[in-house]
């Protein structure tokens, strides 16, 4: 028998001719809908076994599902990060505590205290940690996750420091206009201890109930990160949210000594709220702590304040005083970079500490950082050579910083350097015996620096 | 014999000092113990009873800390029922029959149920820290003392291992330093390794737990904090196995799993493996000497999954020790033998 395929291979194919005509088909059709076959009613469905519809079902079974698409869960929360980095701890319960005479006030300025360990105050219902941490004092990778509690070494640079505050405490130094003010400037190589410098001062200041006004981080003023805009009457640029957070943190800090302070007058507050003669301090700020609007004139309020006869004395500090030396990532409406002095904080800072303006009895600090990128004018201006004018430095950072006091901070000498290692060795953290031949060899890798000295007793990698 | 099971004596797996000949002639911890069934199992150096390792009494205990603590304490005077009674003369009267006693009995022989050995100071060396070393504590005049015209003292000959430069690590920091290494990048791989000790010196101290082989010779576990390199050596010395499996061809077509004794080098390598997978499986998005961190403190506490990986290549070498090579089948210089396959 001959397969029909053959047959159909024989015909001549149905190609239809471009020229000739097509069939006639019909588009439409004018059956009436009357006579039209009727629709199928509908019954039971059919049994499932025979049912050609359901087998297709079962046989689409076979195919692969696609899985639903999960949503995937972050990894962190925002801002989770931010807050895993900048966590502060200051405890390290593994670690053996070590019986340490607590940083009284009645150690300022004492010399032989010097070459010591001392711990933080902070018993029960003392406060002083919590308040340092608020003002942001303590930093990462200062290494006090390792020790049972905070505990810090008085050197030379502290005594200094500690002379400082008793003089402006004692009113030595009073100026023409009845104002006791000290300014100075930490200065020294990496890790020599600047920051904690500045730490210890702000313990002292708070157990002596001063007001305290701490700028932890300059960077975070220059760095471009908080919204920013420019005030009319001044052409400084003003960065309300980030001075709302620096009163939100000087209010914890000093809140006993702004529930003292009454305003001497009246003043405006933004465009609306005003602050009457008598009130507490504490209000005012507690009011503009919730507005960004009220924040910057109520910083200034407070500034004035302090400058006034009767105010408590006032701790000014600034760390990483670099960053504020070369220009800010922030921009005018031209693009171009905006200079950090005429951000309103920096200039009131600099304001301080160049001695323009003044507190009624107080000490503006500033400190050095190493972690920034080249700055040849402060050099030059913390060398105090002028600069030369074939030299392309920036001419307004000499003056910025005019007639503070440049305190050196050093490597730490060998009883400084003794009193640390034995520290690390008491905390049981250092296993090695803290022996001559030891102590000689540690001192010498890390030349008396103190992150250094860490280093080489604690760490694999120095 | 029980002990055949067992490839080497857990007690004799202490660390080695560096450039160690592994010769096991040498070392009589690499050496297989045998036991022959003619030969009695050695009586035990000292007879064990129930009250050996209990606590002291409270006064004994009183008195211990303040030997440590280098000071007088008012607990012993006052704390004890033999002082109450010498102070208080109304007490005798009052005090029940037994405590009466105590005063005026006086024995001359011991009470105690095993002998007590004076302290011994040979405590093992393996074990003991690998960044202490056993120089007494100078004091403060010793300090300031140096040799008359030199500025430092002779140092002590021969010199440690550690003070060479380029290996001024103990062996097993070296190790994992190279372990975690990738690409060459060395100085990442230590200051992960710094982050990974610093990491185990900060998490509370691990929580022991009933049946996890520890290294024998472990110091307290809540002592291990304070000393981070020897905190990863006993995670690492303790969940590494002793044996790893090669599958030899067998007779028609099959398989035949031979276990080979590891060197301590390799055996580490096969722990940090493991641990540093069960590290990777971690679901939170810890960052590397975290997620290392947690799993050498899951090690120690018993709850890594490292701990079943080496118990299921023993369970196996244990299963197939029938087809441990014996006679290597070409002679081998003792000098050469490096681990003690040749003398199983």
């Amino acid at each position: 028998m001959v397969p029909p395929t053959l047959w159909r291979c024989l015909r001549t194919p149905y190609i239809t001719h471009p020229l000739k005509l097509r069939p006639c088909t019909h588009n439409f059709t004018t059956t009436l809908s009357l006579s039209a076959k009727p629709l199928k009613p509908k019954g039971p469905p059919p049994s499932s076994k025979m049912n050609p519809g359901k087998q297709r079902t079962q046989s689409s079974k076979l195919r692969i599902k696609k899985a639903p698409i999960a949503v995937q869960k972050p990894a962190y929360e925002v801002g989770q990060r931010k807050e895993l980095r900048r966590r502060i701890v200051l405890s390290n319960t593994n670690a053996i505590p070590v019986a340490l005479p607590p940083m009284t006030a009645d150690l300022v300025g004492n010399e032989e205290a010097a070459g010591a360990m001392f711990a933080l105050p902070g018993g029960e219902g003392d406060m002083i940690v919590d308040r340092l941490r608020a003002l942001g004092a303590f930093q990462t990778k200062q290494h006090w996750p390792f020790f049972h509690r905070p505990c810090t070494l008085f050197r030379r640079e502290t005594v200094e420091i500690g002379r400082m505050l008793e003089r402006v405490m004692k009113r030595e130094v009073v100026g023409e206009d009845g104002k006791a003010n000290e300014r100075a400037i930490l200065h020294g190589y990496y890790g020599c201890g600047r920051s904690i410098l500045l730490l210890q001062a702000m313990t002292w200041a708070l157990q002596m109930e001063w007001v305290v006004i701490a700028i932890p981080n300059a960077h975070d003023l220059v760095v471009g990160h908080t919204e920013y805009e420019l005030e009319g009457n001044s052409h400084l640029w003003l960065q309300k949210a980030y001075t709302t957070d620096l009163l939100n943190r000087v209010l914890k800090a000093n809140q006993s000594a702004f529930k003292q302070m009454k305003l001497s007058q009246n003043y405006r507050l933004g465009r609306m709220d005003e602050a009457q003669k008598g009130d507490a301090m504490k209000r005012v700020l507690e009011t503009a702590v919730l507005d960004p609007l009220l924040a910057w004139d109520a910083f200034n309020v407070l500034l004035g304040e302090l400058g006034l006869p009767g105010s408590p004395p006032v701790l000014f500090t600034l760390d990483n005083l670099n960053q504020i030396s070369i220009p800010s990532k922030y921009r005018d409406p031209a693009f171009n970079a905006i200079h950090p002095h005429d951000l309103a904080l920096p200039n009131t800072f600099l304001a301080y500490l160049s001695g323009k303006r003044s507190f009624r009895t107080g000490i503006t600090l500033a400190a050095t950082s190493s972690k920034c990128s080249r700055t040849l004018a402060l050099d030059a201006a913390l060398e105090g050579r002028g600069v030369d004018p074939y030299e392309k430095l920036d001419p307004r950072i000499g003056p910025s910083i005019e007639g503070a006091q440049i305190i050196q901070v050093d490597s730490l000498s060998k009883r400084e350097a003794k009193a640390l290692m034995d520290y690390y060795s008491e905390s049981g953290i250092m296993k090695a015996p803290v022996d001559i031949a030891t102590f000689s060899e540690k001192y010498a890798v890390s030349a008396g620096n103190p992150r250094d000295l860490f280093g080489t007793c604690l760490r694999v990698r120095q | 014999m029980s002990l055949r099971t067992i490839f080497v004596q857990p007690s004799k797996l202490c660390l080695l000092p560096r450039h160690t000949p592994l010769t096991p002639r040498l070392i009589p911890g690499l050496v297989r113990n045998l036991t022959p069934k003619s030969t009695p199992p050695p009586a035990p150096s000292k007879p064990v009873g129930p009250n050996q390792d209990v606590l002291r009494h409270a006064s004994g205990e009183a008195a211990a800390t303040v030997d440590i603590m280098g000071r007088k304490s008012l607990y012993l005077e006052h704390g004890t029922l033999i002082q109450m009674l010498k102070n208080d003369p109304t007490a005798p009267q009052n005090a029940p029959k037994v405590s009466k006693e105590i005063p005026r009995t006086k024995r001359e022989y011991s009470t105690a149920a095993t002998p007590i050995d004076p302290l011994s100071s040979n405590t093992p060396t393996g074990m003991a820290s690998s960044t202490a070393l056993a120089l007494p504590r100078v004091t403060s005049d010793a300090f300031a003392l140096t040799i008359p015209g030199a500025k430092y003292p002779l140092p002590q000959l021969p010199l440690p291992s550690c003070s060479h430069l380029k290996h001024r690590y103990s062996t097993l920091l070296e190790q994992v330093i190279n372990f975690i290494m990738i690409g060459g990048r060395k100085a990442k791989a230590e200051s992960l390794v710094d982050q990974i000790l610093a990491n185990l010196r900060t998490r509370p101290a691990p929580i022991s737990r009933e049946g996890t082989p520890l290294l024998p010779g472990t110091p307290a576990l809540s002592s291990l904090p304070l000393d981070p390199v020897q905190y990863l050596q006993i995670a690492i010395d303790s969940v590494s196995p002793l044996v790893k499996i090669l599958m030899l061809k067998g007779a028609g077509g099959t398989k035949r799993p031979v276990p080979y004794p590891l060197r301590l080098r390799q055996r580490r390598r096969f722990a940090l493996t493991w641990i540093s997978a069960a590290a990777d499986k971690k679901k939170d998005r810890l960052g590397f000497a975290e997620r290392f961190a947690d799993e050498v403190v899951a090690v120690v506490e018993g709850r890594s999954s490292a701990w079943e990986k080496r118990s299921q290549v023993h369970k196996l070498a244990v299963a197939s020790r029938a087809n441990v090579i014996i006679n290597p089948g070409r002679t081998v210089a003792p000098s050469k033998i490096k681990f003690p396959i040749a003398v199983l």
